[in-house]
């Protein structure tokens, strides 16, 4: 154990002389973290992105409309408007990519509405279910419903003999005061610290498979110069080379997802859930990546196939296991596919953390993550002493 | 040196170093593979062929009978796929983990009247505030007869009168028209391909500058002058290969996911300008590392992450549109965002919409491979 120490210490201060260690192990994975939970944190600003309105009727009850559309807050949310004076300037506008989608009130909007309710408002968008017509359209329901809700209930008023004005301000009172089902609204943590608390974890466990290939790589060095097979010469077991070098991949894979998961913490402020979790399934997935790794390296491969296949490594289980896009959106065999990866059950176990589960609901995860480590543990030990040399 | 030979020599040395690219395994598994893996798992996550939109995902809770006429009406809604739900602690963590957008729980007695729901949303969500819409339209709808019902037995109007004035009432509905050549956010494949295109080549083409590193460094260039063979002759073979490699790697991209994935890149002309332009930045930069790198282990291990960070930037992980204006501004100092530009512009205004884009490209490239041809000529004829 004693020689293994020192020639992990020897090989970490050899490492950390070359400075893309450095940049690979640290500097890399955080400035991604951080650029991913920068730019995703508000990629959803606004759904639908700007509405443009044409109000070619010019009633009471158009301005009515848009007005109560342009002061809702809620509608803010989903779309921002934008007035337009004709239909043609509002085509004009989508072709320049001003607006995403336009809303035209026809001529004779408010008398269609007072007379019979039915009325079509014509919905502009760029292409068959583009956001903004979808947000358009949502904009247009909503406010069609209470319209339908408010007109209704006036002619039936009417029906009873009241004259319309009458009707229509009792429907009006009526609606304001007994509105039916409403939403009482749950809002959920959301912003760039979530978003945060999904890519961070995400890039630490790319970048945890980068920081093992740093070491793998002088591993292949020393075989390629010779200078492995030569350390047969001395009292040395074969494998205590590997496991030096692996020993110091695994510290390199966890120092890099620790620092990533401190500027995560400190830059966005995301909480990655219980801290003992979070450290756990860092060790046991740096582990399996040391595994997985050093097993790569242990083959009768040339050093450039070798190397190549790191990096294929890396990028197919991080695809796969869901580091770059959020895994719950991808469809459903895809999230049975990422459980083919320790990237993809790290994930989940990040997942579980970030919404609110503890330790004791991290146990499929840790066990997935620990076979991985130990079955590849025993292949690179059988595969080296095979092809030390 | 006669102009014959010297092509001979060129195409020598193109011939060479694609041999030397086609026996690498792995190169190809990064130039054959991997873009068309990631292009099929994030176009799947973004859409696939749903051209630009996707379906809102709104989770529901039903904790009681006498909901399932709603229920019905929102399976029913064109814009939103209704996913049950069997708690609320169950819909918080879909929520959380971005599987629903949103979520509505439907308590006990919620055909009753004036009951408020309980509804889940992400803060500052777009999409959940789209969805917020729906279900309050969905809801308007259903309670309008309520209230016409409630009017009616105030004012005394009879059932009779009501079923009429419900049959004569029409709401409002919308009426969508598609407006031709419009701008529009292009997602699921469509975007993607155009995205991968551009981070591979990108990649690729920095991965290859460790062999040239370790060309450099092994004396092979210097020693290859040894030859009756002009120093610019060596270097146009260096770089012509990596144009090659890099214009191959492109063009297989526009190829496969036109032919699988019916992507619409436009004008063949405009994407093969554009394509063109993009490599040469890319050789020159794959130029510039192999010149001044150190070591191939260096320019290895340097190359996919500088790769990743410059397509994040430049918009090959999510489209620019959405991230906010000082990135998407940080974003056009490199080329990637330029090409980005490009490439999505082709399909919907044609070569004239991409003409601005092509040229910052062109300046680029041309501007990047001088340099790196004089460092490159400096390090290789450079006597140690």
């Amino acid at each position: 154990m004693r020689i293994i120490l020192v020639m992990s210490g020897r090989e970490l201060v050899a490492r950390l002389r070359d400075w893309t260690a450095l940049l690979v192990v640290l500097v890399a994975p955080v400035v991604l973290a951080s650029l991913f939970s920068f730019a995703l944190g508000r990629a959803d600003p606004v759904a639908g992105g700007v509405l443009g309105v044409v109000d070619l009727d010019g009633s009471e009850l158009s301005a009515f409309v848009i007005d109560e559309v342009a002061g809702s807050p809620e509608v803010a949310a989903s779309v921002d408007l934008r007035r337009l004076p004709t239909e043609e300037a509002a085509e004009q506008a989508l072709r320049d990519g001003d607006v995403e989608a336009a809303v035209i009130f026809p001529r004779d909007f408010g008398a269609t509405v007072q007379r019979s309710g039915g009325q079509s408002l014509t919905i502009l968008t760029p292409a068959e279910g583009a956001r903004g017509g979808i947000a358009a359209r949502g904009v247009v329901e909503r406010v069609s419903a209470e319209v339908y809700a408010v007109t209704l209930a006036a002619r039936v008023a009417v029906a009873t003999g009241l004259p319309a004005d009458e009707a229509r301000s009792e429907a009006e009172r009526d609606h304001a005061r007994q509105p039916g089902l409403t939403l009482d609204e749950h809002v959920m943590p959301g912003g760039s610290a979530v978003a945060a608390a999904y890519y961070g974890p995400g890039m630490a466990l790319l970048f945890g498979f980068f920081a093992v290939a740093v070491a793998a790589r002088s591993l292949l060095a020393e075989r390629r110069l010779g200078t492995l097979a030569r350390t047969r010469a001395a009292p040395v077991a074969a494998l205590a080379v590997v496991a030096a070098k692996g020993l110091v991949g695994f510290l390199f894979a966890l120092l890099g997802m620790l620092a990533t998961w401190g500027s995560s913490v400190l830059l966005f402020g995301a909480d990655w859930g219980d801290p003992l979790g979070v450290v756990l399934l860092f060790t046991v997935f740096a582990l399996a990546a040391t595994g997985l790794t050093m097993a790569l390296v242990s083959g009768p491969r040339t050093g450039g196939e070798a190397e190549g296949s790191l990096l294929v490594l890396a990028f197919t289980f991080a695809v796969l296991g869901g580091n770059l896009i959020n895994l719950y959106r991808m469809p459903e065999y895809m999230q049975w596919v990422s459980l083919l990866t320790p990237n993809g059950w790290a994930t989940r176990g990040f997942s579980i953390l970030t919404t609110g589960g503890g330790l004791s609901d991290l146990g499929g995860p840790l066990l997935a993550l620990a076979v991985i480590a130990v079955g590849f543990a025993a292949v690179v030990a059988v595969r080296f002493r095979k092809g030390l040399t | 040196m006669s102009r014959l030979a010297a092509v001979h020599v060129l195409s020598a040395l193109v011939a060479a170093n694609l041999r030397r690219q086609g026996r690498d395994r792995i190169g190809l598994f990064f130039m054959v593979i991997l873009p068309f893996v990631i292009i099929v798992v994030v176009g799947l996550a973004l859409g696939g062929h749903a051209g630009d939109g996707q379906r809102l995902r709104l989770g529901l809770v039903v904790e009681g009978a006498g909901s399932g006429e709603l229920v019905a009406r929102f399976a029913e809604h064109p814009e939103l796929t209704v996913v049950r739900v069997a708690g609320v602690a169950e819909l918080r963590r879909q929520i959380g983990q971005g599987s629903l957008v949103a979520g509505l729980v439907l308590p006990e007695g919620v055909g009753d009247g004036a009951v408020r729901l309980p509804f889940y949303l992400v803060d500052g969500s777009g999409e959940a505030a789209v969805v917020r819409n729906n279900v309050h339209a969905v809801l308007g709808r259903y309670g309008a007869l309520a209230g016409a019902e409630r009017m009616a037995g105030r004012l005394g109007a009879s059932p009779a009168q009501v079923d009429l004035v419900v049959a004569r009432t029409d709401p409002i509905f919308s009426d969508v028209r598609v407006v031709p050549g419009a701008e529009t956010l292009r997602l699921g494949f469509a975007y993607t391909a155009p995205a991968n295109l551009v981070l591979f080549t990108f990649i690729n083409s920095a991965a290859v500058a460790g062999a040239l590193v370790e060309t450099r460094r092994l004396g092979i260039s210097r020693r290859s002058l040894a030859a009756p063979v002009r120093p610019w002759v060596l270097l146009a073979g260096e770089v012509l290969s990596r144009y090659v490699i890099a214009l191959l790697q492109a063009l297989l991209v526009v190829v496969v996911t036109a032919l699988l994935f019916g992507v619409e890149w436009g004008p063949p002309a405009g994407v093969l300008l554009v394509v063109a332009a993009f490599c040469l930045v890319s050789t020159g930069v794959a130029m510039l590392v192999g010149g001044l790198a150190g070591t191939g282990m260096q320019a290895a291990a340097l190359g996919p992450p500088i790769g990743i960070v410059l397509g994040m930037l430049g918009g090959c992980m999510w489209p620019l549109l959405i991230v906010p204006p000082l990135l998407r501004d940080a974003g056009h100092v490199f080329p990637h965002a330029w090409a980005m530009d490009a490439l999505l512009a082709l399909p919907q205004r044609g070569l004239d919409g991409a003409m601005t884009p092509v040229a910052v490209l062109l300046a680029m490239g041309v501007a990047v491979t001088a340099v790196s041809l004089h460092l490159f000529r400096r390090s290789v004829l450079r006597t140690r």
